[in-house]
């Protein structure tokens, strides 16, 4: 039963990356209702691709650029320009919190990207830029103008180690 | 100082998705799994009723086709098929048949102006009728009235088309010799016919000869395929119909036509070149 098998391993891959796609997704769209549509269709996608995957750095890689890439034609929609996006308070228990999530959600998409997976999944600068299939000097520079906004945003509050 | 990392990692965590995205997620890249099989169904479906409609048309075009065709018979050295007759109208003198002047003729057809006449009856008068009918309204017309020769040599029937209500028709037709012929209709029919040069007679001593409607055909052939067919009866009493909706038969001076008009007809001269353009070759007659 290769179908069933392949069904289940990837149940068990969507498990696995269903939360950093989600939180990804949130980053990128800041609002509960559009990260769990890109999240759906990500994995939708995922369900119905007949790619082969030669290891689970290519499936979490693939993941990863088919999100950004569905955010990315989410902005640039002409749906999307045309409406005006759900704007979503969120009650966090501390202000630290608060200030740091809504201060990275002002940040443009490019760089909200690589400072998620930079400070959320812990990537290095080599792995993001193999992930998004990008050069490692661009992940530093968007990286760099990331922290310099977020600090001119922050006032210098914390330390961007 | 505070550390960025800890505080937006903290931050998110917060953020916890829909507890039931995860099952929606499965249920739903199944169904999208269906729906994919569904459009290969509906792909199929379509392949399936484009290749009925076109079978269909082939049918009904190998069926229904022949109804309107124009019948026509095929040989190694040409094919003939009836065309329109061309009309003319030049007085007639004397009881005498004229080939007409045709603008549009052949250096050839200079050939046919020449006076056939010897014919003992006399010419019915001419009688206006309409000439703007199509072409292919003639045959369907013709073989109501009366069966219709074929250019054959032979003479036996040799139509395209099978089912073709003309072919059981021209079974009537047998052959009979030239000279019965000749003395039945009263001249030497080839000593009155003038064509260009290159035209002879292909019946050798025997002529295609339709007992039922008392018609002859002698056909000629010439050069580049082309060849030339020329019908004759002997009823010279009859004069055309004056149905204007319809295609009558002419018989006058001894000539046989396939007309609409009373007034003006013409030898059912055709020409063929290459096999595949049919030409009017000669004038009309008029009388």
């Amino acid at each position: 039963m290769p179908d069933k098998d392949a069904h289940i391993s990837k149940r068990e891959i969507i498990e696995k990356y269903f939360d950093m796609i989600y939180k990804l997704s949130y980053s990128q769209m800041g609002n509960k209702a559009d990260a769990e549509d890109i999240t759906q269709d990500v994995f939708v996608k995922f369900m119905q691709c007949d790619k082969e995957f030669s290891s689970d750095e290519h499936i979490k890689a693939w993941l990863l650029r088919v999100t950004v890439n569905r955010c990315k034609s989410f902005f640039t929609s002409s749906w999307q320009k045309k409406t005006e996006g759900l704007s979503e308070d969120i009650v966090f228990n501390t202000e630290e919190k608060s200030d740091v999530y809504y201060a990275t959600l002002e940040l443009p998409q490019k760089y909200r990207i690589v400072i998620h997976l930079f400070y959320y999944e812990d990537m290095s600068v080599a792995d993001i830029a193999k992930y998004l299939g990008i050069k490692e000097t661009t992940v530093k520079t968007q990286l760099h103008r990331g922290r310099e906004l977020l600090k001119t945003k922050l006032k210098g509050e914390y330390d961007f180690v | 100082m505070i550390l960025f990392r800890d505080t937006y990692k903290s931050a998110f965590k917060d953020i916890e998705p829909d507890s039931e995205l995860l099952s929606k997620i499965l249920v739903k890249g199944l169904e999208e799994k269906k729906v994919i099989h569904r459009k290969w169904v509906y792909s199929f479906g379509t392949l399936a009723a484009s290749f009925a409609l076109v079978l269909c048309s082939v049918i009904g075009y190998m069926n229904y086709t022949d109804v309107n065709e124009i019948p026509g018979v095929v040989d190694n050295s040409y094919v003939r098929q009836v065309s329109e007759p061309y009309i003319n109208e030049i007085p007639v003198e004397n009881n005498t048949v004229k080939i007409a002047e045709n603008p549009t003729e052949r250096k050839e057809n200079k050939a046919l102006k020449q006076v056939i006449s010897d014919s003992p009856a006399k010419q019915p008068d001419p009688i206006e009728k309409n000439v703007d009918e199509p072409v292919n309204t003639d045959v369907p017309s013709v073989a109501s009235h009366e069966p219709m020769l074929t250019s054959e040599p032979s003479g036996e029937a040799a139509y395209s088309g099978e089912e073709n209500p003309v072919q059981r028709e021209v079974s009537h037709i047998e052959e009979m010799p030239l000279s019965d012929y000749y003395q039945y209709i009263g001249f030497n029919v080839l000593e009155k016919i003038s064509l260009p040069s290159d035209f002879e007679y292909s019946g050798e001593d025997f002529v295609p000869y339709n007992k039922t409607s008392d018609v002859a055909m002698f056909s000629f052939l010439g050069d580049d395929s082309r060849f030339a067919n020329i019908s004759f009866t002997k009823n010279v009493e009859e004069p055309a119909k004056e149905d204007k909706s319809t295609n009558e038969y002419m018989q006058i001076n001894g000539m046989y036509n396939i007309n609409k008009s009373t007034d003006t007809f013409s030898f059912e001269i055709l020409t063929n070149i290459n096999e595949t353009e049919v030409k009017e070759l000669a004038d009309s007659l008029t009388k």
